[in-house]
């Protein structure tokens, strides 16, 4: 039954890849909200086949009412945090969709708060050691990163996952109440209303220099 | 007389030196479990050194692709001495993979112009020169040279780098906050990090490697605190420690094969005995060393450590070798198995069955590739709980005598006659070609006026392998009754005329076919197999001619026509190790086939002929398979 169970898994890793959408919008006040999501639709096949697996590799894989349980915990925590509210998680099984939008009253509460959260998932606790100020925003100026995925302690031993990550997209969108007068990175783009920009890459570039995603963002504030 | 001595003299000089001289086959580490020797490198004298350099088996110079010395320049241009071996070796313990391959050396500067990267260290005690580039070391001695290797596994080098990460990091809180040591104290007893317990019991073969790296951890902690350097993340303490591992290792390496002369042929006889082969290479593998091909035993090691530990001396003689021949138009290697008579015991009893004519049918003759595998699963484990019960029963540890138990009981409870009668281990597949599929997945739409986005459906098309597989079943009405109560919870399980179809199974998309046939269970993706050959191919199945060549052949046979199946077969599906071996054969075009011998209680023989019709070199396809082999074994 083995030779089935590989013949399975040959199929289930066609194509696979990863979509994570950050969204932030920046208020004048300093408050704002955040919409991120993680798109594995494209890999649902290969996430069903790997669940229904004991171990892989040699280490245990999580059943989907173990994730669960810990997304659970995750926006439990959040939920808890000063200056976040409207902590909402819609989480689709089906296509492996899984959305997260909150509301934070200052950039430094929605740092903290996440990194509280990640705290809870011991894979991520090494983020907070290594970048602690991957976001600022003084209601003009805005200097963005996003945190450094290489402290995840991704195990990129084969060459499958590195496949994988080449094929990952990562897009960063930044609103503002007003219009944009400035961006530094120059791969980043503007909307035709020039209140967003949107900077994007794949997770293999990401992973090899997370620089790429930086940004600083300046606005045009209204004359009162 | 003087004419007599005038012959003499020199004659007994080539005597001499043939007989003392260094020869390539000596600078083979004992560390290495897998070995290609090309004897007659003539065949490789207008390769060029950049078409060489290419193949996977020579990996160590790549990087000298890219500086522009090997351009247009044969292996004769390069210094080498087509009267000695070109042998390629392997070998990886739990600590250290060693790669690299030796060879003659006719003109030492011709071989420098050419592999330029290298510069000189050191000349070793007994007169060897030791040269480095960025991640090999060259040793030269006398007329032969060989290329090494040395890197930590990458299992090890996690473990040692997790338990290093997490004591810096702790460290590192009790330099920033005192109100942490308490709790870190309770939590880590830094003892723990200089136990034996992270050591892994190296192999015998790779013992002196293994003795220096004992104290890297406490070296490189150590060379820590007096840094000061505490800030260093997850992967800078993992390159130290790789880098350091390196150094030791090569080291190591090299006084044991260089200085003491332990090489593989001075200590295992039967590799020795191998190099007395006149044909263009052999092959030698020793299977209780190899620690990479144990994968499959993965779930075994894991679960029940201390029965695979037990079960290794079953593994002790567990070896192979083999002969690669090259013919005008052919590759034919010849592999023997060989293994002790316990394990042989089970083999025989596994293997040496007769044909399942009811897999025969079920081949299509134009199918790409298929293959049989003829085993009796109820006999081979009759055998092995006869020989196994014993061995085990000899240890006394509680968690063995809690497995020998439920063994036992289970032995005793289970009905092994339909057990066995329900999945007998004969096997057959057969790859069909491929067809396009359509695969459904959510993307993100942007609407460039405010960067707002909407999810849609989209589909892709993919590639999809069609194939056949068959099981040897006396219960398939046991599935029948699975797939009966299925269906009732499912409407993506549906009884059809003579098959079941399972909807969306495969990529939410494409169905998968079930066929519970009296004697085999089929499985197929194949839409034409179930639509018009549900009850065989009849005469358009394997011609009588094949049929009886399969029966000659033993346990296992496979066929593979190398352009209907390789160059079709999506890459998708395969792990990065069958894709070199498939990118490797790929533009070739001609057949495989691969048959056995009857296991016999000391060994099993393998054959595997590869007919090509090519416009390229007979060195060149006689270099591909070897590349394909050194890939597969390692």
């Amino acid at each position: 039954m083995r030779l089935l169970l590989f013949l399975f898994l040959f199929l289930a890793s066609l194509s696979s890849c990863i979509e994570i959408l950050d969204d932030i919008t920046f208020n004048a006040d300093g408050s704002g909200e955040l919409n991120y999501t993680i798109n594995l639709s494209s890999s649902k096949l290969k996430i069903n086949s790997i669940l229904a697996l004991d171990t892989l590799n040699g280490k245990k894989v999580p059943n989907k009412e173990e994730i669960q349980a810990k997304v659970s915990e995750l926006l439990k925590v959040l939920n808890c945090q000063d200056g976040l509210s409207d902590v909402h998680l819609s989480e689709d099984y089906d296509n492996y969709l899984f959305k997260l939008s909150l509301k934070f009253n200052k950039v430094s509460d929605l740092i903290s708060g996440v990194y509280v959260a990640l705290d809870v998932v011991e894979e991520f606790s090494d983020v907070k050691n290594s970048d602690s100020s991957w976001i600022s925003w003084d209601g003009a100026e805005l200097s963005r990163s996003i945190p450094d995925i290489n402290a995840f302690k991704f195990r990129m031993t084969n060459e499958e996952d590195k496949e994988l990550v080449k094929m990952g997209k990562y897009t960063s969108i930044s609103r503002f109440e007003y219009p944009v007068d400035y961006i530094e990175n120059p791969l980043a783009i503007l909307s035709k209303n020039n209140k967003a920009v949107m900077l994007r890459s794949s997770l293999f570039d990401i992973l090899g220099d997370p620089n790429i995603m930086g940004n600083r963002i300046s606005v045009k504030l209204p004359d009162y | 007389m003087v004419n007599l001595k005038k012959g003499v003299v020199p004659f007994f000089l080539l005597m001499f030196s043939m007989c003392f001289s260094q020869q390539s086959e000596n600078l083979i580490p004992n560390q290495a479990s897998t070995v290609f020797s090309i004897n007659n490198i003539n065949l490789l004298n207008k390769i060029s050194i950049d078409e060489l350099v290419a193949y996977d088996f020579m990996d160590e110079l790549h990087q000298e692709l890219f500086d522009g010395s090997t351009s247009n320049k044969t292996m004769k241009d390069a210094g080498i001495d087509f009267e000695q071996r070109l042998n390629v070796f392997y070998g990886k313990d739990e600590v250290y993979e060693v790669t690299g391959f030796s060879f003659g050396v006719a003109d030492k500067n011709a071989l420098f112009k050419v592999f330029d990267d290298f510069d000189f260290s050191e000349t070793l005690s007994n007169g060897a020169e030791r040269y480095n580039s960025l991640f090999n070391t060259l040793v030269l001695k006398e007329s032969s040279a060989v290329l090494l290797r040395v890197e930590p596994t990458d299992e090890y080098l996690v473990r040692m780098t997790d338990s290093l990460s997490y004591f810096e990091m702790e460290i590192n809180e009790w330099s920033l906050n005192e109100g942490a040591i308490q709790t870190a104290d309770e939590e880590v007893d830094i003892d723990e990090f200089n136990s034996e317990e992270v050591i892994p019991e190296v192999s015998p073969g790779v013992e002196l490697l293994g003795e220096e790296v004992d104290n890297i951890e406490t070296e490189l902690t150590l060379m820590d605190f007096a840094n000061n350097q505490y800030d260093k993340n997850y992967w800078e303490i993992r390159d130290s420690i790789g880098f350091s591992m390196q150094t030791i290792g090569m080291n190591a390496l090299i006084d044991d094969l260089i200085l003491n002369e332990n090489s593989l042929k001075t200590v295992d006889e039967r590799f020795n005995l191998q190099l007395e082969k006149k044909s263009e290479g052999i092959f030698f593998m020793d299977n209780s060393r190899n620690f990479s091909n144990q994968g499959g035993m993965w779930y075994f090691q894991t679960m029940y450590p201390i029965m695979n530990a037990d079960l290794k001396e079953l593994y002790a003689e567990n070896f192979m070798v083999g002969e690669l021949h090259l013919d005008s138009n052919e590759v034919h290697f010849d592999l023997t198995a060989n293994y002790g008579n316990q394990l042989g015991s089970i083999y025989s009893e596994m293997n040496n069955n007769s044909l399942n004519k009811e897999f025969i049918k079920y081949i299509p003759e134009d199918a790409a590739a298929y293959f049989i595998y003829n085993v009796d699963l109820r006999k081979a484990y009759e055998k092995a709980y006869d020989i196994l019960l014993p061995i085990l029963k000899d240890k006394k540890d509680n968690a063995m005598v809690m497995n020998l138990l439920a063994i036992q009981l289970l032995d005793k409870l289970v009905d092994k006659k339909a057990l066995f009668g329900a999945y007998k281990g004969g096997v057959f597949a057969t790859f069909n070609g491929v067809q396009k599929i359509t695969k459904k997945q959510i993307e993100f739409q942007y609407d460039e006026e405010n960067f707002d986005y909407s999810e849609i459906e989209t589909e892709s098309e993919e590639d999809m392998p069609v194939f056949t597989l068959g099981f040897a079943s006396e219960r398939t009405d046991l599935c029948e009754m699975v797939l009966t109560d299925l269906s009732r919870v499912t409407s993506r399980i549906e009884k059809k005329e003579g098959y079941w179809i399972i909807k969306d199974a495969l990529l939410e998309t494409a169905p998968l076919y079930v066929v519970c046939n009296p004697e085999v269970l089929i499985i197929s993706n194949d839409p034409q197999f179930i639509k018009s050959h549900l009850n065989g191919y009849g005469k358009r199945a394997i011609s009588k001619k094949q049929v009886k060549k399969i029966k000659k052949s033993g346990v296992l046979y496979a066929k593979l026509d190398l352009g209907e199946s390789l160059n079709q077969f999506p890459q998708n599906f395969l792990d990065a190790r069958q894709k070199d071996v498939l990118n490797n054969l790929k533009n070739n075009s001609g057949s495989i086939e691969l048959d056995s011998g009857d296991s016999e209680i000391s060994h099993t023989n393998y054959g595997l002929r590869y007919t090509f019709e090519s416009s390229s070199t007979k060195a060149s396809q006689f270099l591909d398979m070897i590349n394909a082999l050194y890939i597969l074994s390692k």
